[in-house]
């Protein structure tokens, strides 16, 4: 079991390195060039996958999903559209991972 | 010799807390500017620093904290006892990191694959270093230091006052132990928030610097500086304009160069056309001001060129038809230069002067 502190650490470091990356070059990601918010939530997949737990992606989503419905009612429209991706992908991420903590517990 | 040690021991704490606390801090700034400004778009973020800073600022940046987090940092080699994860996130970080480092130099391709094998197997090594520096850090350590020390000078102050009240001051050497240590301790102060203060100035007057080359229209860099004709150039700057209309032109005293490959808002590159002199020659910009025909035209500033002979790259007739032609000397030599000016591109490093 790694400490909490370890982690804080080890993610602000990873978190550094991918957006320095992102700044420099975009042909690791290609595949998905055409959108930041997309490009933001798959630079940050490792550390999700790393920290895997379905409770924390669902929080995310929701979060996510509330603040997209606040945005879009102030008329805020590419913010909320940014909002609604990310919303989107966490449930996803969620989804696959409940699937794999069900399938592990049987 | 003890007060010494002392005090080296004091710096060197203080140190290591002004480095933790920096690194966090624009550690913690980075990550949320720029998740920031990817997710909220429409809301304006002042994030100027991060934004105005160039990938080769923050390399540097990036290089100086690491480095000096390595050598603080470095007690004994920490083994790498990873779980799988760790590993990958560890990997993934050391190849984004060596990454970014060798795109920033302007290396040859040639090396490009086996420089960033090179860095990130270094710098995988320096964060189990960095994250055990920072994991094992007690901020409370330097208090602790402090307490002691404190009691120490208690003792000796208090020996001192006894020696007063006596009447007998036995021992001058107290007294000039603890005013010499005094003078070291304060100048030792004063110094750090000298040179903290120093660097922030400085710091933020090159900031301020920077952001006003980006709202003007100025061409910053010039790359190659020294070449020959038919060569790619690259101009580098800001405001340029996108030429929609052909208006913009891109000039010198003998007139304007034609061959544009690209044209963006901060990067110009053209090839070397055969109607320039050689030797040295000035290139700017001219734009219009705005889309109407009559507008002022606005000049940007001046660069210098430097265009070589040919011949000193590229062999002669008589040179090509001698039976020795590959070795001989002045060949292998122009095969040296064009090698090190356009396959290398380090031609800019040499002064080169004109016959």
């Amino acid at each position: 079991m790694i400490p909490f502190k370890k982690k804080l650490i080890i993610s602000i470091i990873y978190l550094v390195s991918v957006f320095l990356f992102l700044r420099t070059d975009l042909s690791f990601f290609k595949f998905l060039n055409s959108d930041p918010s997309t490009l933001l939530f798959f630079s940050i997949l490792p550390l999700l996958i790393w920290l895997a737990n379905s409770k924390i992606a669902i929080i995310g989503a929701i979060f996510f999903m509330v603040l997209t419905a606040i945005f879009d009612l102030s008329k805020f429209e590419k913010t909320s559209e940014n909002l609604v991706i990310q919303s989107f992908f966490f449930f996803a991420y969620a989804v696959i991972i409940s699937i794999k903590e069900l399938t592990k517990e049987r | 010799m003890k007060y010494i040690y002392s005090l080296m021991r004091f710096t060197k704490e203080i140190l290591k807390i002004v480095i933790f606390i920096i690194s966090i801090l624009f550690s913690g700034y980075f990550i949320l500017g720029t998740i920031y400004s990817t997710l909220f778009t429409e809301l304006q973020f002042k994030e100027q620093i991060v934004s105005s800073m160039t990938n080769y600022e923050l390399m540097l940046m990036l290089f100086g904290i690491l480095g000096i987090l390595g050598i603080l940092g470095f007690r004994k080699i920490v083994k790498p006892i990873l779980s799988k994860g760790e590993l990958i996130i560890y990997l993934f970080s050391s190849y984004f990191l060596s990454y970014f480092i060798v795109k920033n130099f302007q290396f040859p391709n040639r090396l490009f694959v086996l420089l960033i094998l090179l860095i990130s197997v270094i710098l995988f090594f320096l964060l189990l270093q960095i994250t055990d520096f920072f994991y094992n850090f007690n901020v409370l350590y330097l208090g602790e230091l402090i307490s002691k020390e404190k009691i120490k000078l208690n003792q000796n102050i208090s020996k001192l006052v006894f020696n007063f009240n006596n009447g007998l001051l036995k021992s001058p050497i107290i007294i000039i132990k603890i005013i010499f240590s005094l003078i070291i301790f304060s100048s030792v102060i004063i110094l750090t928030i000298g040179l903290s203060g120093l660097i922030i100035f400085k710091v933020n007057q090159y900031f301020d610097y920077q952001n006003q080359l980006r709202k003007s229209f100025i061409i910053t860099k010039i790359i190659p500086k020294n070449t020959t004709y038919a060569q790619e150039i690259v101009l580098q700057g800001y405001n340029f304009g996108w030429d929609l209309n052909n208006l913009s032109l891109l000039m010198t005293k003998d007139g304007a160069i034609n061959d544009i490959k690209l044209w963006t808002d901060n990067e110009i590159r053209f090839i070397v056309p055969l109607h320039l002199k050689e030797g040295k020659s000035f290139i700017w910009l001219e734009k219009p001001e705005n889309d109407s025909s009559h507008s002022a035209i606005l000049k940007s500033n001046q660069v210098l060129l430097n265009i070589i002979s040919r011949w000193e790259f590229y062999p002669s007739q008589i040179n090509y038809d001698n039976p020795f032609y590959p070795i001989i000397k002045e060949n292998i030599l122009r095969k040296i230069k064009r090698f090190w000016f356009f396959k290398l591109k380090l031609g800019d490093l040499l002064s080169y002067n004109q016959r």
